[in-house]
């Protein structure tokens, strides 16, 4: 049985006076022991709302969400507290998620006061110094204040806080993107150390594609709240089947200089409006390889490859079909 | 000295009093820029990129203050001028783009008023119809389309992308020389980064001009720049081609950050502690505590610029003791 298991999660923000923001439509993904599931977007691509709604930091409009097959949309407040030591998070911006009045080993140690609050005062240091030194922070940094700690420490801290409650899956909400590259690395270390040391699973959202490709080993491509491909790493990293994959891939500007980059694969516009979602293939309006049947079939998950799943009912795609594209049908480009 | 740099900073050397000391942000920092060029400044936070855009622009403000080096473009020295000459020369000669465009842009005002704003300060009383015929003009050079309509609206009402290139059309209308941009991508999602970099190098290549590009994304560099200068706590440690400089990085910092960007089945390096403090400059290297190719001769006598890998294209300087057949036979290791 895998970890997670969530199935036709479903939200959307009501405004007032104004239309809906469809944010979250229909996604269903799983995510085994020890495995990383990386939800790759750009923003508005729902993957953040994504993350919340596991948490039940929002509630889903419809869907299910199983945690060890446990239905964590049906508990209320002390299941529910109890079964928050098993899923715990880490968010993008690390000092504005710290408590700027609090001692790091205070923040540390609170979630454990909250899941275990008969544990001895002499246990809970113990264990705040023993995760603190996990994560690569001196015992007496626990002495410190967040404002104190540079940018790279602070997410460390971040990430004891989720740790120390021994979780089996923690979700990394962009966890490196507001830090320097040299940080970045190593706290992308302590991530896949402290998971092959623990077993943990992580749901890993990020836009990035490089931090993506050293930590993950699935990865669900999201555009306007639904997954638009789905598989092992390697399937959609190195044999993308949706069009909106390729050009996301082909927009990853890399910084070896012997890699040209690709001109021939990029998408006309911008995302659309969310409140309005496109009839068909949500891609459409943007897609240079769109054919007419695009509107008119549903728009489905298929199998392409083993455990690779995708959307577009072209599929697979050559490099010929772009070429044509580009030659022809292709929507208007606004540069 | 080549008669056709059309900018070149000179031993420019910026300070901020601050209560624990004189803060050194900008070190004796020279490069240069070419026309028909695009030099990208990289660096980590806190390495003195910013502050040497600012410096050129004539934007440090107390308790900032430029205290030596020269600044000619077009062989007029910028920090002679005065106040009110310097503001003629920014929009006039200088287009600036930063990294979020909606902090650039009036949020009050109509997009077509500062189109107006920009030119009537420059070039004194101009009609509203003559404004405007401009700002279409550039705004669809840019690739915008509708202008008509977007000018008669606000800031708020355009997406990022948009927003970034009504930035980059307002930095244009005066048909400056050089582009300086600060992170001008960082904000916006990956499929709209290639659109803006892209419009970025037409305007600078197409149309004879030099941009200078401050960036910590290494991709971005590699694939647009021709030139880069990689700062490290205020000083420029390594200049050269980009085809030359991130295919055999000579100095360690170079190599460092290259080898901090992520990649799948590689372990990632990571540099080790952070950039140091500004105000106690060390008596040697400020990269020596961090260096793993550093000697004792580091830590006692600061490096000056020297050529590197003579025998490679374009002028190449590093600023390290250390051979840089030694440093790049370590990048070769990993490859």
């Amino acid at each position: 049985m895998p970890l997670l298991t969530v199935r036709g999660l479903t939200k959307s923000f009501q405004r007032s006076g104004r239309d809906a923001v469809h944010a979250v439509n229909d996604v269903s993904f799983e995510i085994d022991h020890g495995e990383t599931l990386a939800l790759i977007g750009e923003s508005g691509s729902g993957k953040s709302t994504i993350g919340r709604l596991l948490l039940r930091l929002l509630e889903p409009d419809a869907g299910t969400i199983e945690l060890e097959g446990t239905d964590l949309l049906a508990l209320r407040s002390s299941a529910l507290r109890a079964m928050r030591a098993k899923m715990q998070v880490v968010f993008q911006e690390p000092y504005e998620s710290l408590n700027p009045k609090m001692r790091v080993g205070d923040i540390v140690a609170e979630p454990l006061q909250i899941h275990e609050p008969s544990m001895s005062r002499t246990d809970l240091r113990e264990r705040v110094r023993a995760t603190l030194e996990e994560v690569g922070l001196d015992a007496d940094q626990a002495e410190r204040f967040p404002r104190g700690l540079s940018g790279g420490q602070q997410q460390r801290v971040g990430i004891a806080r989720a740790l120390i409650t021994r979780p089996a899956l923690v979700v990394l909400d962009e966890p490196t993107s507001s830090l320097d590259l040299s940080v970045q690395a190593q706290i992308l270390e302590i991530l896949h150390d402290l998971q092959e040391a623990h077993g943990l699973s992580y749901l890993y959202i990020s836009h990035d594609l490089s931090t993506v490709s050293y930590l993950a080993h699935r990865v669900a491509v999201l555009y306007l709240g639904q997954i638009r491909e789905q598989g092992p790493l390697e399937a959609v990293v190195q044999n993308p089947q949706d069009p909106y994959t390729q050009a996301l891939l082909a927009a990853f500007l890399d910084p070896d200089v012997t890699v040209a980059p690709s001109r021939s694969r990029m998408l006309a516009g911008e995302i659309p409006d969310p409140t309005r979602l496109p009839e068909g293939c949500f891609l459409y309006g943007r897609c240079p390889v769109r054919v007419d049947s695009c509107r008119s079939e549903p728009s489905v998950l298929r199998l392409l490859g083993p455990k690779h799943y995708g959307r577009c009912i072209r599929a697979p795609l050559s490099d010929e079909d772009w070429n044509d594209a580009s030659d022809s049908n292709a929507p208007g480009r606004s540069s | 000295m080549s008669e056709t740099k059309l900018l070149d900073v000179r031993g420019v050397v910026a300070n901020y009093d601050s209560p624990r000391g004189v803060v050194k942000a900008v070190n004796a920092v020279s490069f240069s820029a070419d026309r028909k060029e695009m030099v990208g400044i990289v660096g980590e936070s806190g390495c003195g990129k910013s502050a040497t855009i600012r410096a050129l622009l004539g934007l440090i403000r107390p308790p900032g203050k430029v205290v030596e080096g020269e600044v000619l473009l077009d062989g007029q020295d910028l920090l002679k001028m005065t106040k009110k000459e310097i503001r003629q020369v920014r929009g006039d000669k200088i287009g600036f783009v930063a990294q979020n465009p909606f902090a650039a842009l009036n949020p009050i005002y109509k997009i077509h008023k500062q189109f107006h704003n920009v030119i009537r300060a420059h070039e004194g009383r101009s009609s509203s119809r003559s404004t405007r015929k401009r700002a279409v003009d550039m705004l669809t050079a840019v690739g915008i389309p509708g202008p008509e309509r977007i000018l008669d609206g606000y800031a708020h009402e355009l997406s990022g992308g948009m927003a970034q290139r009504v930035v980059i059309a307002l930095a244009l209308i005066l048909d400056p020389e050089l582009i300086v941009a600060d992170e001008p991508t960082t904000a916006l999602d990956v499929t709209i980064q290639r659109q803006i970099l892209d419009l970025l190098r037409r305007k600078t290549v197409d149309e004879g001009r030099s941009l200078l590009l401050v960036t910590h994304d290494l991709g971005v560099v590699a694939q647009y720049c021709d030139r880069v200068v990689v700062m490290y706590a205020g000083k420029v440690v390594e200049t050269g081609l980009v085809s030359e400089v991130f295919a055999r990085p000579a100095h360690p910092y170079t190599l460092g950050l290259l080898q901090s960007v992520p990649r799948r089945g590689l372990k990632v390096r990571t540099l080790g502690g952070r950039v140091p403090s500004l105000i106690d400059y060390p008596p040697g290297c400020a990269f020596a505590d961090r260096c793993v190719f550093a000697i004792d001769r580091c830590r006692e006598d600061i490096p000056e610029l020297r050529p590197a890998f003579p025998s490679g294209r374009g002028v190449r300087e590093v600023r390290c003791h250390v051979n840089e057949q030694e440093v790049f036979a370590d990048a070769a290791v990993d490859r």
